[in-house]
């Protein structure tokens, strides 16, 4: 009989044993829950403001694609600026020369100046010009076919300074006087 | 002589019938209870297993939107470096444009003069000033017979100048300065000048 008390006694103490473990356990699994619960509105509100952050950025690829293009256009435009450009003073002088004869101009003089160089402003790229003042005599219209040769040519002469001066001594010749400005492919 | 004492034998088994049942609600008491909590206990870690896995499941879909958000930064500078380079070539396309704005195509503009001028005029002198302001200054004479036609003669070839487009595009004012006239033997000679201011 006290044997039989004793092991429901014990069997009693397991069981309110059994009972608080099972207690624990609900009370950890509950602060847990709580926990993670809590991580759990944070990482939302994150993944919301993220998608939302990220919803902002523009379509980057498109961008690119269309910045390129037109700094390709761009590109060309200049490199075909720049291909109208004489590539050195000898190629000055022949033309310049080549359309006297032509016109039968009798060439006075041929004066170059120092040449300008401008930094361009991407700072990888110089600008050189070459100014050259000449000075010859022939008729209107001598100065017309020698003008339009030089216009005619392709290439960029910037006429900066003109002076035309009647002849006291001849009616039909003319004093000319032609500033010009070259600019120049590459440093010679 | 043995007694026999019944009545407290039977009050104590009575007592003994009804304590038994007592204890076996309280065990069935403590049996639900302890039923219950196996069923909270259950649901609790059910509970904590689907909200760590959701928590997973978001922390991946954190951890990819990190990876995007990462790549377009990269994608945003190097968008900002090809923008700096774009703003370059801008800037050296319209450095050369503008050198090249100023090219005026002389052979024209001089052939138009020359088609123009009346026969009572001719020209003494064509230049370019650059001060006070950047100008082509025609100077000419006229004369004639007539000294109406004179006067007339020289605002034809004005107006003939104004009207040609290759001519005056390039100009923002086209003024005919003072005609003066000078005799010499029984001619009469008008001396003018023609100011075209450039466009800046």
């Amino acid at each position: 009989m006290a044997k039989i008390e004793e092991h429901k006694k014990t069997k009693n103490i397991k069981f309110i044993a059994g009972i608080i473990l099972l207690l624990a356990i609900n009370a950890f699994a509950l602060s847990r829950i709580t926990a993670l619960y809590s991580d759990d509105i944070k990482i939302k509100s994150e993944i919301i403001k993220k998608t939302k952050e990220l919803s902002n950025f523009p379509d980057f690829p498109s961008l690119k694609k269309t910045a390129n293009s037109e700094i390709s256009k761009q590109d060309s435009q200049i490199a075909a600026i720049k291909n109208n450009f004489f590539s050195n003073v000898e190629e000055i002088f022949f033309s310049l020369s080549r359309f006297a004869e032509t016109n039968k101009i009798g060439l006075k003089a041929i004066t170059p100046s120092e040449k300008n160089e401008i930094k361009i402003p991407d700072n990888t790229d110089v600008y050189v010009e070459l100014p050259i003042t000449i000075k010859f005599e022939c008729s209107y219209y001598q100065l017309l076919s020698f003008l339009n040769n030089l216009e005619s040519l392709g290439k960029t002469i910037l006429i900066n300074k003109v002076k035309i001066q009647s002849n006291s001594n001849n009616v039909w010749e003319h004093d000319i006087e032609l500033a010009l400005k070259i600019p120049l492919s590459v440093k010679n | 002589m043995a007694i026999i004492n019944l009545l407290p034998d039977a009050k104590a088994h009575h007592k003994k019938l009804k304590k038994e049942p007592e204890e076996d609600s309280s065990v069935k008491r403590l049996k639900i209870f302890a039923f219950i909590l196996t069923f909270l206990s259950i649901l609790t870690s059910g509970g904590w297993y689907s909200l760590s896995a959701q928590i997973n499941a978001r922390k991946n879909e954190m951890s990819l939107l990190n990876k995007k958000s990462s790549a377009l930064k990269t994608g945003y500078n190097e968008i900002e470096k090809i923008k700096k380079i774009k703003k370059e070539t801008e800037e050296k396309l319209s450095f050369y444009e503008k050198i090249l704005e100023n090219n005026i195509l002389w052979s024209k503009k001089l052939s138009i003069i020359g088609k123009n001028i009346s026969p009572q005029v001719w020209l003494t002198s064509i230049h370019t000033e650059t001060a006070p302001k950047k100008m082509l200054v025609i100077r000419g004479s006229a004369t004639s017979l007539n000294e109406s036609e004179i006067i007339d003669s020289i605002s034809q070839f004005v107006e003939r100048l104004k009207n040609e487009t290759v001519f005056s595009s390039d100009f923002s004012v086209i003024k005919l300065g003072p005609l003066v006239s000078v005799k010499k033997g029984s001619l009469e000679i008008m001396d003018f000048s023609l100011f075209c201011e450039f466009k800046l």
